[in-house]
């Protein structure tokens, strides 16, 4: 994992920097960005950003500076990058999980019940349903979905964020509509994904042996089935974690919610780099605790797999 | 004589897809007919999708306007046509980029193997670690807006998944017997890369680059939807639905029904075909 982790380092590192024209000059030329900057000649700019130096000096002092937990100032508003991405994290991050939350209880079940009745309307109506939802942008449907809500009931979602232990109600409330959007294409996966394995599963001969011994078939489904079905299950929506997360750089922006996604957005529109370095890295960051967590959880759940 | 057989060759294969394969064909279908008003699009589409007409604004779907007007007036249906063809374009050409470059680092990486194919590997898995979109648009973050940007970024998202496939081609492909023989005989690595990996990576770029489609798609209409995709005057349905959520979705629902079902009916397309392609010829892939 250290490996990787460097590598991500260097590569965000310098996809910033080895882009064509010059940082300094990019920074003042436009009067939407870098307002704090504007004090400053290109020339100037350079040498307080460090510009100057060789780039392995330059990347060797990011890196130390990052890993004491120094990320730099934003270079719109000089607050630090570290405390404006660290607020909005949690929040971002409670919409991709409610999201996965939410595709594991839905999807799971429906993908069992789609394989235990293979081929039945249900089955069929599962499939087409996911093929379809699955081509559509979630955007758009969520979209659609307030469009209607707010044209035949007169609604429309909250918003103003507050914080899970101050209002949990409004919270939820709020989070709840990007969550159950952002989960639709899980949900999907997650169905086919479960239902496929549990066909899978099914085949074996150990079911066969369950079912000859007289168990009823809940039992077998249950008991046997399914535990060997969700291994590969658990370990996809493991992986589509990071996804998820992505995901919610649109919603946020639709609904107006404060985290790391707009945050993202904005910074790219205002050309603020460093808050832009920032959040890229501490989702990489994420996604490779995630990766490591789910290679974890997974060598847990089958006992045939260890780790030398 | 000769011809008449081989039409009706033709006709009874493309029957039988229809009736094994029918999502696939639909698919295909789906796929050919939005190339077609794509590419026909000046002839196919209405009016001048980028003439305003003020007296003409917001009008819902009707026998002249079958999709409605924007909020300039232009006509939505030659919009969306025009939409198709930037769409196509865009995906295309990043796949073509981005395939291409996998393609190339893939086959290297294979071939030398080693520590380089080590390092090499860990940088596709790190980019791979990355959602697409988030990529796609640090990648425009760092080059600005543009629609060769956009193709770029696009690219950039599809190259490591391409890098895999094609290494997993060259090293399936090196233990070959027929290679060694090669080898032996002198031949030099071009010539084998050429007689040897490239016949047998033709199948599985197919089937990449049609599943890849669809994400293409969905990759370039969420960054034009944000705003820092393809930019006017250049149509994209992407950008049709930001605008439309942002002001007029209340008062004109066929603004945003209409571009976000073409992406639907797109992507639902490739996918179809993609699939299908898969299913035929790639079995050890269904299920992923």
């Amino acid at each position: 994992m250290v490996p990787t982790l460097v590598i991500l380092t260097l590569l965000v590192f310098g996809v910033m920097r080895v882009l064509p024209g010059d940082v300094a000059t990019r920074m003042l030329s436009d009067d939407a960005g870098a307002v704090s900057m504007k004090g400053y000649s290109a020339e100037a700019l350079r040498e307080k950003l460090g510009l100057n130096r060789p780039l392995y000096l330059q990347y060797l002092t990011w890196l130390w500076d990052t890993a004491r937990g120094n990320f730099g100032e934003s270079l719109f508003t000089g607050q630090p990058v570290r405390d404006e991405v660290l607020q909005r994290l949690p929040i971002t991050f409670q919409i991709a999980l409610m999201a996965q939350i939410l595709s594991l209880i839905i999807g799971i079940p429906i993908g069992i019940i789609s394989a235990v009745k293979q081929n039945s309307w249900l089955d069929l109506v599962l499939r087409f349903w996911s093929i379809f939802f699955l081509a559509a942008p979630s955007f758009w449907l969520g979209l659609l979905v307030i469009l209607v809500a707010a044209l035949q009931f007169n609604w429309l979602p909250p918003v103003g964020y507050h914080p899970f232990w101050e209002n949990p109600m409004a919270n939820i409330t709020q989070l709840i509509w990007p969550a159950v959007i952002l989960a639709h294409g899980g949900l999907a996966t997650t169905a086919r994904m479960t239902r496929s394995t549990m066909l899978e599963v099914l085949r074996e001969d150990y079911i066969r042996t369950a079912r000859a011994k007289g168990l009823r078939e809940q039992v077998v489904i249950v008991r046997h089935a399914l535990k060997n079905a969700l291994i590969p299950v658990v370990t996809l929506s493991g992986l589509s974690f990071a996804s998820l997360m992505g995901g919610t750089v649109i919603l946020e922006q639709i609904f107006a919610i404060p985290g790391m996604g707009l945050l993202f957005i904005n910074a790219i529109n205002f050309r603020d780099y460093t808050i832009v370095q920032g959040v890229v890295l501490v989702f990489a960051v994420i996604f490779m605790l995630v990766n490591l967590i789910v290679d974890l959880t997974y060598g847990w759940l089958d006992p045939r797999i260890s780790y030398g | 004589m000769r011809a008449g057989q081989q039409a009706r060759r033709w006709r009874s294969a493309l029957i039988k897809l229809a009736r094994t394969q029918p999502l696939g064909t639909l698919g295909l279908i789906i796929c050919i007919v939005v190339i077609f008003l794509g590419v026909f699009a000046p002839w196919v589409s209405r009016y001048d999708p980028f003439v305003t007409a003020p007296f003409d604004r917001l009008h819902g779907p009707s026998i002249s306007h079958w999709m409605g007007t924007d909020e300039y007036g232009r006509d939505m249906y030659s919009r969306i046509v025009y939409g198709a063809r930037v769409s196509l374009y865009v995906s295309f050409f990043s796949i073509a980029i981005g395939t291409f470059v996998g393609y190339l680092v893939g086959i290297f990486s294979g071939y030398v193997g080693g520590k380089a194919d080590e390092l090499l590997q860990r940088v596709v898995d790190a980019m791979l670690a990355f959602p697409s979109l988030l990529l796609a648009l640090t990648i425009v973050s760092v080059l600005g807006a543009g629609l060769d940007k956009v193709i770029a970024a696009i690219a950039v998202t599809l190259a490591p998944r391409a890098t895999r496939v094609a290494r997993g081609v060259v090293l399936s492909v090196k233990e070959n017997v027929y290679v060694d023989a090669a080898r032996v005989v002198g031949a030099s690595p071009i010539r084998i890369m050429v007689r040897h990996v490239l016949p047998n990576a033709m199948a599985p770029f197919l089937v990449l680059a049609s599943v890849a489609l669809g994400a293409a798609i969905l990759t370039e209409a969420s960054l034009s939807f944000l705003g820092l995709g393809v930019p006017p005057p250049h149509p994209s349905w992407g950008r049709m639905l930001s605008g439309a959520a942002q002001n007029l979705a209340l008062l004109a629902p066929w603004l945003m029904v209409f571009p976000g079902a073409a992406i639907m009916v797109l992507v639902l397309g490739f996918n179809l075909f993609g699939d299908t392609l898969r299913d035929i010829w790639d079995p050890k892939m269904r299920g992923r």
